[in-house]
């Protein structure tokens, strides 16, 4: 409770744009930024710049933030709309890079459940930027097809079209990696 | 496994991934967020501060133009010059034409002749109050602190939660509720935003939108167009999902040219040209027929109000005259017809703001919206202004074409 204690005083300092709590808040909330911006970015350099826009909007929009709700909530709503944002723009370049499909022998269709999270975040990564994106605003963040189509300006069919590919390609990409990753 | 208990178990470290994981704070990331933030504020402040000194500019010039004394602008009354221009000549010895009396060709009421002649022929209508005729061919911009410089561990999460698991899972269970609560909300204004057909609509756009418009444009009197360019600040009001209203201030650069025979006696052709600046107060109703987040289509019209901050005008005529000369030789009399072209030029301009002109044009126009980023459009706006009444102090009817290039924001 002290450090929620703690944390909703810097919240409180940070609208008064004191300087050395936003420095605090920025180095406490850092490293969850970027690993949400990893899941959404191909490279480290574009989500370092989603990052950054990120805290931007948090910084100039913490105002608004209702102290009743959970800060750390809210604080990953705006990431992922600063990444949402990100793939709009990088989406004309990346949307037809569609690798082909892979071919998985069977006695390596179980390892799934034997990968590491970390592990996890590199194979959602390989995959196309329309289908991961739409996978994880789907299955993680809990948006509906409609939500995505509108956020993603695709029609709510193609978005599900894209979470049934993708989940097909992480069907497939598993094994391989897990064969990379562990010999 | 099959297939759903894949996914399941995928979908699970994925949310694991997104829920628990952070990455090692990068030494120097607040550093570089700082300048990242500077630049971005620095860019904002040009942006504003050009378009604050654009509008500036721009109201100066309007106050100048409009509180310019009177006098500068004129000149006396009057003064049309005539240069004779000799292209042919015909010499019929010891011939008089009986239908010219020579009286008249050498009268010295001649100019005051011509000008009479030159009023009559104009098809324009002539100057009224505050007009003059003047002269021809006028030219006219770390402090190190230990304590926060530290880089914080991936563990430093959960030093910041003394009570671990449980305030972990309080939170999930607030994201829960949160998540249904917004579910909850935008499930109602998805069903506000729905169209008849039951489809779903994009989310709404700001109330009002300023632009910045800049557009080349051919304007025609009668046959000849001119080329010449407008620009200005509009502001785009939200009215419905669908509707808008436009309105604005743009100065527009008016050129015009006609040229046509000269029906009269003798007469060769008759052009003429104006230059105008006027202000532009259009109040237009738009629609826009598609709601995508980066793209979007409509249809725009309405009417136009115009204030004319300039006018200057040009009418050139031409036409021949027979010249009777009489020479002695050899102590025989000649007589030399010659004929001879003239041309008359005169200038005329009128005082800034005399001519008002409110609803004089039909404004009619397409367009296509550019999302750039969240908060900024770019719009390509093909457009036709068709006149409903003369304007100007020569009252000419100038069909304006172009295509409208606006950032809105």
């Amino acid at each position: 409770m002290e450090d929620r204690g703690a944390l909703f005083e810097t919240i409180r300092k940070c609208r008064h744009k004191d300087r050395k709590s936003e420095e605090l808040l920025y180095k406490q909330f850092f490293g969850y930024a970027l690993s949400i911006a990893l899941a959404y970015c191909v490279n480290r350099e574009d989500a370092m710049e989603v990052v950054h826009d990120g805290f931007i909007k948090v910084f100039s929009n913490i105002a608004r933030y209702d102290p009743s709700k959970s800060f750390r909530n809210w604080f990953r709503a705006i990431i992922v709309n600063t990444a949402i944002d990100h793939v709009r723009r990088e989406s004309k370049e990346e949307f037809f890079k569609i690798p082909d499909a892979l071919q998985v022998p069977d006695d390596k269709a179980n390892v799934i459940s034997d990968l590491t999270v970390d592990e996890i975040l590199k194979v959602i990564q390989h995959l196309p930027m329309n289908e991961r994106t739409v996978f994880l605003l789907y299955e993680t963040e809990g948006f509906s097809h409609e939500e995505i189509a509108n956020k993603l300006n695709v029609t709510s069919s193609s978005s599900r079209v894209y979470l049934a590919r993708a989940k097909k390609r992480l069907r497939e990409m598993f094994p391989i990696f897990f064969d990379i990753q562990h010999g | 496994m099959d297939n759903v208990e894949k996914d399941n178990v995928i979908i699970q470290k994925a949310r694991d991934y997104l829920d628990n994981r952070s990455q090692p704070y990068i030494e120097g990331a607040w550093e570089d967020f700082v300048e990242f933030r500077r630049k971005r504020k620095r860019r904002r402040i040009c942006l504003k501060y050009g378009i604050g000194a654009a509008a500036c500019l721009s109201a100066l010039f309007i106050t100048f133009r409009a509180f310019q004394p009177e006098g500068e602008s004129f000149q006396p009354d009057g003064e049309t010059t005539i240069p004779p221009v000799i292209t042919e000549s015909h010499i019929s010895p010891g011939t008089a034409r009986p239908d010219i009396p020579l009286a008249e060709l050498y009268a010295p009421e001649k100019h005051a002749a011509t000008q009479r002649y030159l009023n009559k022929g104009r098809d324009f209508v002539p100057t009224t109050r505050g007009a003059k005729i003047v002269d021809v061919a006028d030219p006219l911009a770390k402090k190190d602190n230990p304590q926060l410089t530290k880089p914080i561990d991936p563990g430093s999460e959960e030093e910041l939660d003394r009570n671990g698991k449980e305030e972990m899972r309080t939170e999930k269970t607030e994201r829960k509720d949160v998540l249904k609560e917004r579910d909850k909300l935008k499930e109602q204004e998805r069903e506000n935003w729905k169209d008849p057909s039951g489809r779903m609509l994009a989310t709404s756009d700001d109330k009002v939108r300023i632009g910045l418009n800049i557009s080349p444009t051919v304007h025609s009197a009668t046959s000849n167009a001119a080329f010449a360019f407008s620009g200005g600040i509009t502001a785009d009001i939200k009215l419905t999902r669908s509707l808008f209203v436009t309105t604005g201030l743009l100065a527009e650069h008016q050129q015009f040219s006609s040229s046509r025979p000269n029906r009269e006696f003798m007469g060769i052709d008759k052009s003429f040209s104006g230059d105008m600046v006027s202000i532009d107060i259009p109040l237009n109703i738009g629609w826009k027929f598609t709601h995508h987040p980066n793209r979007n289509y409509y249809i725009v019209g309405g009417v136009s109000s115009l204030a004319y901050v300039s006018e200057n005008y040009q009418s050139t005529e031409r036409w021949q005259e027979v010249v009777e000369h009489v020479r002695e030789s050899g102590g025989e009399e000649f007589v030399e017809y010659e004929v001879v072209t003239r041309e008359a030029t005169s200038t005329e301009s009128a005082a800034p703001f005399q001519n008002f002109h409110p609803f004089g044009r039909l404004n009619l126009m397409v367009g296509v919206e550019q999302k750039i980023n969240s908060g900024v459009s770019f719009h390509v706006e093909p457009y036709l202004k068709i006149p409903l009444s003369g304007v100007g102090d020569e009252a000419i009817r100038i069909t304006t074409g172009g295509v409208n290039f606006k950032v809105s924001f």
